[in-house]
């Protein structure tokens, strides 16, 4: 009696989670390592950083670069000198937000005692660099007035607006951080300048959101977050409405769309990119020839088909950003292929390709020795290593071929573009071509957009056209489920939820 | 008693040193990212931590800090520290740890006594042992899920937001124990239930209910306690599928992650904590054991 009892309790419990319109529910995949600007790091912290804060500015749902705390900006001097005008605005406990607050947060970021893995987003400021080494005290970046912000960089930057909608940017309140370090922003003491503030912290298990009524244009809202990371206890949990979207990876979409979320799946282009990397210094990809006849010999649509989303790259920029130009690259075509192979004279036998494992990376790395075998008639070799042993690796000696994969900070193209200047710390072909870093320095202070285009097109065509040192593979979607009563959720390019926007009908 | 603690205190410091020195032996560091950093950022980061100082240093330091019982700073969760970490996530591990620990003793003893010494039962509750056995947690642990959740709706999947939430985790941490405490009492069952002390007993005249409850309870049970101090040491400190899957604020998730993330004081601090429990319980076992029965005594 008293078992039954005891089971007919827990049915009743489990039965009654009712749940309110003005309440989203969702979930993240982990827990965010740290919700402090000047240490976060990853997408999730981003997330929401990027609800209970805000920068100089921000983004629309077009990743257009629109007035955050700023209200508006001057471009001064040819894009080297900025001058931000501050809105009116409050921190959340009341007290306003001055120009001093950012250049408190900025100096903080580049502290060397802070220790901040982003201090170098800023280098572009004046001195930023010298600062962040300890061999300087003062950086470009002062207070005209308690609403005015000027900021000098080290060089002219036609897209620094879209940088400083990035968390690591955000203002920082002096008080908050001597009294409790890098937990200031944490309930029940933060404040915050976004439109939602940190409610509740239940650490590594949810987060709660709540509207921030000191916010310029405030909204009563509530968003509850859960941390799942198993991707079937989410979707148990999305299907018993616990929860009102979640993420889903790619290789998952074809099993569930044949399913029963039929017109809840959503997919979103996302400004990230996979790529094949050459060691352009390492037999037998020392040979743009090769190079070439490699990246012809894949047809990026069978990935698709396989990894069941993504776009198609054949240009490195990705669409929906500035300077995305598809008719840019080399097209499939194995027969050109087998003849530029003829040409270079080489006799090729085998080759590995180089990954971390993932569902995914997998899936990738088969189709293409698949490719690689059937229009080459060369045998591929997989090897697949742990992820921090594969970074270091491609780090400090670069395989003939690897897989990587790049995404933007910010919508800007010099993002994706720089990352393959010679000077880059993140290009691992070894590669370096002076005409195409002397373009992406152009094109970084070029103001006139046509010229940019240009400028743009041209060095893209040097990277998958000419030289080769990468094969571009594909642009990711970013994939939800999402609940009906759900509308305007666009986690945007950058895939960063504003829940600002987000409504809930039902 | 002593000599045990100090060689238990001799395995730790083992342990300690080995760990410490594997970790920085294995490729890529707690900073590799996609994004690498460049190596003005990486000096400030590696100064902040002590990263950049001479291994045997870093040791020192170490060892040093652990005395004061500060395990040092997270490098992933870099406004923790591995106390802090532990503190908050062991007694989530331990809370539905202690009630699979229990629900498979009791579950484990009583079928295995089933087993053992019931007639008709035995077969089937050694062919139900044999089925919990042959399938990993992570399957148990998605078939409950689909079928008491996704189907039916009677459990919630995941999460620990009231009591019915700790069902599921607490079936699935039990399933693998349970058989394994079944599968041993079975078996030291049968074995008792064939020496003479059984027919002696009933010819004293004692009831069957004090011969099974007293005298064989008990030397069944002395090899399932030294049997379940591993155990019991294993389900405090949580499980990582159990954790992922029914996304539980524990401890085990740690023991996976923390070395992918290269972690090193999270490792450290977890390896250490997992190894003085199962040196605690061991010694506790054993002076249990002591206790029963009198032929450890020597």
């Amino acid at each position: 009696m008293r078992i039954r009892e005891f089971f007919l309790i827990l049915f009743i419990i489990s039965c009654s989670s009712e749940k309110s319109k003005d309440q989203i529910y969702g979930i993240i995949s982990s827990e965010p390592p740290s919700l402090d600007p000047a240490l976060a790091t990853d997408s999730v912290s981003y997330l929401i950083l990027n609800n209970i804060m805000e920068g100089l500015t921000k983004f629309d749902e077009n990743m257009n670069v629109v007035p955050g705390l700023a209200e508006r900006w001057e471009i001064l001097d040819g894009g080297r000198k900025f001058v931000f005008h501050l809105r009116e605005a409050k921190w959340s406990d009341g007290k306003e937000i001055t120009a001093d607050d950012f250049i408190y947060g900025w100096k903080r970021l580049l502290n060397p005692k802070t220790g901040a893995e982003y201090g170098y987003f800023l280098y572009p400021v004046k001195g930023a660099m010298d600062f962040n080494t300890g061999r300087i005290k003062e950086i470009g970046i002062q207070a005209i007035d308690k609403k005015t912000i000027l900021v000098e960089l080290e060089e002219p930057i036609v897209f620094f607006p879209a940088m400083v909608a990035f968390m690591s940017t955000y203002p920082q309140r002096k008080d908050l951080v001597e009294k409790y370090g890098e937990r200031w922003l944490y309930p029940p003491h933060g404040a915050y300048c976004g439109p939602f503030i940190l409610k509740r912290w239940k650490r590594d298990y949810s987060i709660e959101l709540e509207g921030n009524p000191f916010y310029y244009r405030p909204v009563s809202k509530k968003v509850k977050l859960f941390v799942v990371s198993d991707v079937s206890s989410a979707i148990s949990l999305y299907k018993k409405n616990f929860i009102d979207y979640m993420g889903i990876p790619s290789f998952l979409l074809s099993h569930i769309k044949k399913g029963e979320f039929e017109g809840e799946i959503f997919s979103f282009p996302a400004f990230r990119g996979s790529y094949i990397g050459f060691n352009t210094k390492k037999e037998p990809f020392d040979s743009p020839l090769i190079r070439k006849a490699f990246a012809m010999a894949i047809d990026k649509n069978e990935i698709i088909k396989v990894i069941g989303t993504g776009i198609p790259a054949n240009s490195w920029i990705p669409p929906g950003m500035f300077g995305h130009n598809p008719s840019i690259g080399l097209e499939f075509d194995p027969e050109k292929a087998k003849e530029l192979l003829k040409e270079s004279g080489k006799e090729i036998k085998e080759i590995s390709l180089y990954y971390n494992y993932t569902p995914e990376n997998h899936l990738i790395a088969q189709n293409i020795q698949e490719q690689w075998m059937r229009n080459l008639g060369i045998k591929v070799k997989l090897e697949t290593m742990e992820w921090k042993a594969f970074l270091q690796m491609v780090k400090l000696s670069p395989p003939p071929a690897y897989r990587l994969g790049w995404a933007a900070d910010y919508p800007d193209p010099d993002n994706f573009m720089t990352l393959f200047t010679s000077t880059s710390g993140n290009n691992h072909t070894e590669w370096k071509n002076e005409r195409y870093d002397r373009l992406i320095e152009l094109a970084r202070s070029e103001p006139n957009l046509s010229r940019r285009l240009k400028l743009y097109n041209e060095a893209q065509k040097i990277l998958v056209e000419e030289d080769v040192p990468i094969i571009p593979l594909f642009f990711n979607t970013n994939n939800y489920l999402v609940h009906p009563c759900i509308k305007n959720f666009n986690p945007g390019a950058l895939d960063i939820i504003s829940f600002y926007s987000v409504e809930k009908e039902c | 008693m002593l000599k045990k603690i100090f060689a238990g205190l001799i395995t730790l410091w083992i342990v300690l040193t080995l760990t410490f020195f594997i970790l920085r032996w294995i490729p890529g560091g707690p900073f590799d990212e996609e994004k690498a950093l460049p190596p003005e950022v990486k000096e400030n980061i590696s100064t902040l931590y002590g990263l950049n100082l001479p291994l045997h240093v870093q040791y020192i330091k170490y060892i040093k800090s652990l005395l004061k019982g500060d395990l040092g700073p997270s490098l992933k969760f870099r406004d923790l520290r591995v106390n802090n970490i532990i503190s908050q996530a062991l007694p989530v591990s331990a809370r539905i740890g202690i009630l699979a620990f229990f629900l498979s003793l009791f579950l484990g003893i009583s079928l295995g006594l089933m087993e053992g010494t019931g007639k008709n039962f035995s077969r089937p509750v050694s062919a139900f042992f044999s089925i919990l056995i042959s399938f990993p947690s992570f399957g148990w642990a998605s078939l409950l899920l689909f079928f008491f959740s996704y189907k039916t709706g009677i459990f919630p999947p995941a999460l620990l937001e009231t009591l019915s939430h700790y069902f599921l985790p607490v079936i699935t941490l039990s399933i693998i124990p349970t058989a394994h405490i079944g599968m041993l009492v079975g078996t030291r069952a049968r074995e008792e239930k064939e020496k003479g002390y059984f027919t002696f007993h009933r010819s004293l005249g004692f009831s069957e209910a004090k011969i099974y409850g007293k005298f064989l309870l008990k030397n069944v049970l002395s090899p399932v306690l030294s049997s379940i101090g591993p155990l019991f040491a294993y389900l405090i400190t949580g499980s990582f599928i159990v954790e992922k899957i029914f996304a539980i604020p524990g401890l085990g998730k740690f023991f996976v992650t923390s070395v992918i993330d290269r972690d090193y004081t999270t490792v450290m601090g977890l390896t250490l904590l997992f190894c003085s429990i199962l040196i605690v319980v061991n010694i506790m076992t054993e002076w249990l054991l002591r206790i029963i029965d009198p032929r450890e005594r020597k």
